[in-house]
């Protein structure tokens, strides 16, 4: 990654006080910073709130955290969500837990209003799927930013099916986030298969999706 | 490093002309790591005396030294030794002379430093101007304030 930035024009003489780092190296420096730290420099100035936001930065921040090389787990976090009084997001780092297993770890805590109706059906790239069993609807959350979607369509009837299998990923190549449930009624023996795309008005069926699953 | 280069050449010798004169005697195999002295020996093979003019003798001094000792150790334990301004212009130098590794090193470090730091101490490191309206700091500062917890003192 550090290749793609580097500057081979002849620049002048740098000064020893007061340098200025061109664009590329700062570029650099913050796509190694965790998000906490990126969002306290949006303020810093506007070119700067500008980079942070642009989504390319945040999908180059995210390659290069999730490299296959980090070995350090520098940005795996271990995510609970309570089911009690107070209903909150707890995130832990997970190099904290495995370097001083004998301390207690201080999570962080993330919440929003009507935290209690959801739970967590899946994550992919930082970001949590959550669904609400008594409307069936569905809401993503970014922790690491604390933003929250809009709710989805209802997924499916809540009173007629139960949820068998589901799944929460990203396609790569129309860059959506889709969750697909397998549902089963109990009553008749009947399977559906659903699957919505984030961002989408509804959700769509999927025929004859193999699920001849022994335990079924 | 040096011994996968032929014994020929790993004993030929190179000078490198820092900006304030300072000259550096290196070998071969050990300037080729600075892919931009790789160019200009590619461009003009008979040359011995390299002008490298955006680098102070002293920096050119550290960078050399990064280069001949460079491992997971050292590289751990080298940022300790500068302050900011120093961190800065070996990144300037790093990035001039085309070294990725030593480019890498930095800026980890450097991304370390500023890690839990104020906007306003990010501002003086890297001599920015801040151009926000008041109106739209106090909104961001409002919008991330749980991002501002726990900040270092400046």
């Amino acid at each position: 990654m550090a290749a793609q930035y580097c500057c081979n024009q002849p620049m002048l003489q740098p000064t020893t006080t007061n340098t200025i780092l061109p664009d590329e190296l700062i570029d650099d420096i913050l796509l190694r910073l965790p998000v906490r730290s990126l969002l306290r420099f949006k303020s810093v100035c506007k070119s700067w709130k500008t980079l942070i936001t642009h989504p390319k930065f945040a999908n180059i921040h995210l390659r290069s955290s999730t490299a296959a090389e980090d070995t350090s787990m520098a940005n795996k976090q271990l995510i609970f969500l309570t089911k009690i009084e107070p209903y909150v997001i707890l995130t832990y780092h997970l190099k904290q837990l495995f370097e001083n297993p004998s301390t207690c770890a201080e999570p962080v805590i993330s919440s929003f209003l009507k935290m209690k109706k959801y739970g967590i059906y899946g994550s992919c790239n930082g970001l949590l799927c959550l669904f609400d069993r008594s409307q069936c609807r569905l809401k993503l959350f970014n922790p690491s930013i604390r933003v929250k979607s809009k709710k989805s369509p209802q997924v499916f009837p809540p009173l007629d099916w139960t949820m068998r299998y589901y799944g929460f990923g990203y396609d790569q190549i129309n860059d959506k986030y889709k969750f697909l449930v397998v549902l089963k009624d109990y009553d008749n023996g009947e399977t559906l298969t659903k699957i919505y795309t984030f961002g989408e008005d509804s959700c769509k069926t999927i025929q004859n999706f193999p699920c001849n699953f022994i335990c079924f | 490093m040096a011994e996968e280069k032929s014994q020929a050449s790993s004993s030929k010798m190179l000078t490198l002309k820092a900006s304030d004169g300072v000259l550096f005697e290196v070998e071969l195999n050990i300037a080729k790591e600075m892919k931009t002295v790789q160019a200009y020996i590619d461009d003009c093979e008979d040359i011995e005396t390299i002008p490298i003019p955006n680098v102070l003798g002293k920096h050119l001094a550290i960078v050399i030294e990064y280069i001949k000792k460079t491992n997971e150790e050292y590289d751990a334990e080298f940022e300790k030794q500068w302050n900011m301004d120093d961190l800065q212009l070996l990144l300037l130098a790093a990035n001039y002379l085309n070294i990725s590794g030593l480019q890498e090193c930095l800026c980890k470090a450097i991304a370390k430093r500023i890690e839990n730091k104020s906007p306003e101490y990010v501002r003086k490191v890297f001599n920015i101007e801040n151009d926000h309206s008041p109106e739209e700091e106090a909104k961001l500062r409002k919008e991330y304030k749980w991002a501002f917890e726990g900040v270092d003192k400046d």
